[in-house]
């Protein structure tokens, strides 16, 4: 069909935004969207014609071997082992493209790193879908890998650290999500030593050279001290670093020297082979030098990415594209003119394809929570700068554009919204919005930096480098305020909290004693007891999941070292320290919370019920939950529609939400990290309202065993917001969200017919206005009506590319499970007037 | 509760259910016996990975199921961690689950559901 303004009006109207999004691009583009294998899970299995890559645990495997013998201390082993990955791993250039590298040795593949875990690794071998045939040769490979890594991974070297019990509870799966790895997680990078164009690969070789040349004269001086003896650790350190830049470097130049070859035989087109020498020129020059023009930063940038992601698994992607790509492309755009906005769209759209098709093996866990995706490659647009003027640029609005172009589920977009972001660039968010990308989440910059500063004490200019560590959290790109790891065990199925109250601690689903041993439920005389159990059972959850992370953290250096991370932070070149030294990070952990709004609205509901009106007892109730409601419907269904619900500005039940926001904060700054920093709490799910369904039982809500938990981490329970947006946001209002958490996620839908044309975008700019009014730090959209959703549940192969916002996160609503889509449609439709 | 040594504990929890000495060994991992923990209806795949764990239902904490005599102890707080290709044959309280979909994804249940290659086609 021919593209015509009409053709492409008629499909506006039938919101087949993909469809627009093929037509629009250019033929690169549309070619590369089309080649790229899609990498997340359907559900929770990883889709067909994916395979398990045994290219790089081989080598890893036969490295370690050979290095067994030698008197390198662990880290230069390390090193050597990433270092023999990158130098031998099989490269290729996928047609058309501009920007190379990738983590697998061909584009089907999900790496897999066997050093990590050995749990992760014997679910490779117990995969059902994805190991490549013929199996039998490759199950003889696995088991030869995971059978010399067993007793020998990370997790391994770390469980005898830890404490068993909370060990234990955590691998139960049932209040956890995640292990306290420093080579599992997400990791943040200092952006503003290793992106700001002053310094590449070379320059810190060179200063890590100078260092170890200082550091070994001094080790030998006439003189002994501890300093001294830690000098030898620290030149451990510094030459493992060097190891994996030169590493790097040599990546790089393998790709220069494939591009020149195929460029110099092979390729027939004189464009295709200008372009091939190009990719050479750019990977001759980065990561080495400093990046001269937009290709050059954005290859550059990709690689630090894939370095990275050899070395660890990370589950997000912290980034501020439009800021650290900005200037390169101000100056190729608009000062020297050598490319056309189409051009650098290509790369752009290009940069996310390539970031779309990065994919680690990951565990069961990982994969359901996050259905549809790799990870949370979250990245951040807009915001300030630190100076406080705004950072917007034409970056900016190449990404958001380019976004709506090859309209992938990973990465996304959140933008930091503040008074001076220009009208020209909220048009563009807002038809990202409206075109059912369901990104950018909207993010309130000044109450976001009041956070950081208030939690972790960033200083201002810091605060101001802000971007998302993973979903939702802030941190700064800078030397002492950069996370170079959350650990994903942090996270909490916080529905648990109120469950255990009703059983003592004792864990039904999963057979074991978890929670606090707080008296039996039914010998509460008063709300105010019960709460107090809720608090004591909070307390001991949050410890549960931190204290692991803690002592993750203070092992990781010795353990579980991570030489190129620290390789690129200004902070480990300087100190000779592992990047993730507790003593040279300000600190910036928090708590995920998943599942929270539960324990808020069955409070409200035992409070109303029981004690107020008198209409039960605990006991009834406890034997109620405990056979899931079972015989008792009509009761159940008293405790949904009779007890206030959270999210219609009914102080009854906000005040309880306010009660245990205010005693979780407090509690947070008794939780410490090994920075000495605090522990605050962030109430978002991603996909683990459904991941964790399962395995949370009955509650007070009228919620069964099962049953979808809610969404968000502040949003209402879907439907039960019954008053409008207004209400949802006055509700959401009454939260400080400077002092009583880190963030606070709400999802909202919004209808697309009401958003359509300029009056759309009128009203959303009307509700953008009252929620930054209120001081709420984020809301994120779907903009996709429950036809088009009800459509690609009956014929999905129709909507292969059809977008939702989860949570954290957007996903092709094709990959989520069935029980996610319907969560989905059951959130309330907001109707702006 | 008397407190265990690291050793003990590890060996009772199965927290170290994958290391050699404590699981089973890797060329063990296709060996799918007649009656496997992973298809009886008390079994409890380990939400948390799919690396072959579960914890039973009705047994506690202390019983062993593979030796001989079996060991069965039904009084306890934490359930019995096995390995979804343990050998039940010697189990009494062994009920084969009648799966209703072997699709991974779509029976989210983790009672029903069994997410290892090895038990795909059972």
């Amino acid at each position: 069909m021919a593209v015509t303004a009409e053709s492409l009006k008629e499909l506006e109207k039938k919101q087949a935004w993909w469809w627009i999004a093929e037509k629009k691009r250019s033929r690169r583009l549309d070619y590369l969207r089309k080649a790229v294998w899609k990498k997340g899970a359907i559900g929770g299995l990883y889709p067909a014609g994916l395979i398990v890559d045994l290219e790089r645990p081989v080598l890893q495997t036969e490295k370690a071997r050979e290095l067994e013998s030698s008197a390198d201390p662990y880290v230069i082993k390390f090193a050597k082992i990433l270092a023999h990955v990158l130098d031998n791993k099989t490269i290729f250039i996928t047609d058309h493209s501009q920007l190379v590298g990738y983590l697998g040795s061909t584009p089907n593949t999900i790496t897999w790193d066997p050093s990590l875990a050995s749990i992760l690794n014997h679910e490779v071998i117990n995969d059902p879908q994805c190991l490549p045939e013929p199996l039998d040769d490759s199950l003889r490979t696995i088991k030869d890998i995971v059978n010399y890594w067993a007793g020998k991974s990370d997790l391994d070297k770390i469980l005898p650290y830890m404490d068993l019990d909370d060990s234990m509870k955590i691998l139960s799966g049932a209040i956890g999500w995640g292990v306290p790895l420093a080579r599992g997680g997400y990791s943040g990078k200092d952006y503003e030593y290793i992106m700001t164009g002053k310094r590449a690969f070379e320059d810190i070789i060179a200063e890590l050279d100078r260092r170890i040349d200082d550091a070994y004269a001094k080790a030998h001086e006439p003189s002994a001290s501890k300093e001294i003896s830690n000098l030898y650790d620290k030149i451990n350190n510094w030459e493992a670093m060097k190891i994996t830049l030169e590493a790097g470097i040599r990546y790089a130049k393998r790709y220069a020297r494939l591009a020149r070859i195929i460029a110099e035989n092979f390729e027939t087109d004189p464009a295709r082979r200008e372009e091939l020498l190009k990719i050479a020129r750019t990977c001759e020059h980065v990561p080495a030098k400093p990046p001269r023009d937009l290709q050059e930063s954005l290859q550059y940038d990709l690689f630090i990415q894939l370095f990275s992601r050899n070395e660890a698994i990370e589950g997000a992607w912290p980034a501020r594209p439009d800021y650290y790509h900005g200037p390169y492309y101000e100056k190729d755009v608009n000062v020297d003119r050598v490319l056309t906005e189409e051009e650098a769209l290509d790369l752009v759209g290009e940069f996310l394809i390539r970031a779309y098709e990065v994919s680690q093996y990951k565990p069961k866990w990982s994969r359901e929570g996050l259905q549809g995706i790799e990870g949370t490659w979250v990245w951040t647009l807009g915001g300030v700068k630190p100076d406080g003027s705004d950072a917007c640029n034409g970056m900016t609005i190449a990404l958001l554009k380019a976004a709506r172009l090859v309209r992938v589920s990973n990465p996304t977009f959140a933008f930091r919204w503040h008074p001076k972001v220009s009208d020209e660039v909220m048009r563009e968010c807002f038809e990202c919005i409206r075109q059912g990308l369901g990104y950018p989440s909207m993010r309130n910059d000044p109450v976001l930096v009041a956070n950081a500063m208030h939690w972790h004490g960033h200083p201002i200019e810091e605060a101001r480098t802000w971007v998302h560590q993973a979903c939702m959290s802030p941190a700064p790109t800078t030397k002492h305020g950069f996370q170079p790891m959350r650990m994903a065990n942090a996270t909490a199925n916080t529905a648990k909290i109120i469950e255990y109250v009703f059983t003592s601690g004792y864990d039904n689903i999963v057979n074991m004693q978890i929670g606090a041993e707080t008296p039996p439920v039914e010998t509460f005389k008063s709300y105010e007891e019960f709460f107090q159990a809720w608090v004591t059972q909070m307390k001991h959850v949050f410890s549960l999941v931190v204290r692991p992370v803690n002592r993750g953290r203070m092992l990781a250096p010795t353990l579980t070292p991570r030489p190129f991370l620290s390789a690129v932070s200004e902070r480990s070149v300087e100190s000779g320290l592992d990047v993730n030294d507790p003593s040279i990070s300000r600190g910036n952990a928090w708590i995920t919370a998943f599942t929270w709004v539960e324990n808020i609205d069955s409070l409200a509901a035992v409070k109303k019920l029981v004690f107020d009106e008198k209409k039960y007892t605990l006991a009834e109730l406890k034997e109620a939950l405990a056979n899931n409601w079972e015989g008792r419907e009509e009761m159940r269904l008293d405790f949904v529609r009779n007890a206030p619900k959270w999210g219609n500005d009914d102080d009854y039940v906000d005040s309880i939400m306010l009660d245990c926001l205010r005693e979780a904060a407090k509690f947070s700054r008794e939780l410490k990290c090994p920075s000495g920093n605090s522990w605050p709490i962030l109430p978002e799910n991603v996909s683990g309202n459904i991941h964790y369904a399962n395995v949370v039982g009955a509650l007070p809500n009228g919620r069964r065993l099962g049953d979808a938990l809610y969404d968000g981490g502040i949003s209402p329970g879907p439907g039960l917001d019954k008053k409008g947006p207004t209400a949802v946001l006055n509700s959401c209002a009454k939260i400080d969200h400077i002092t009583h958490g880190r963030a606070f996620l709400l999802n909202q839908r919004l209808s697309p017919t009401q958003m359509a044309g300029e009056k759309g975008y009128q009203l959303c700019k009307a509700y953008m206005k009252t929620w930054a009014d209120l001081g709420i730090d984020h809301v994120q959209f779907n903009c996709v009506s429950d036809e088009t959703l009800r459509a690609a549940q009956r014929d999905p192969e129709k909507y292969p590319e059809l977008i939702v916002r989860v949570a954290g996160y957007s996903a092709h609503f094709v990959d989520i499970s069935r029980k996610t889509q319907d969560n989905i449609i059951q959130r309330t439709v907001q109707g702006l007037a | 509760m008397a407190r265990m040594s690291r050793d003990e504990y590890a060996k009772a929890s199965g927290v170290f259910g994958v290391k050699p000495g404590a699981g089973s060994a890797v060329e063990d991992l296709d060996k799918v016996p007649e009656r496997p923990c992973g298809l009886c209806k008390h079994c409890l795949e380990v939400a948390w990975s799919s690396d072959g764990r579960g914890s039973c239902n009705v047994l506690k904490e202390g019983s062993d199921i593979t030796c001989d005599p079996p060991v069965f102890v039904l009084e306890g707080k934490n359930g019995y961690m096995m390995r979804l290709l343990t050998d039940a044959s010697r189990c009494t309280y062994y009920e084969r689950n009648e799966f209703i979909d072997k699709d991974g994804f779509e029976c989210s249940d983790p009672v029903f559901r069994r997410f290892i290659r090895q038990l795909r086609d059972k």
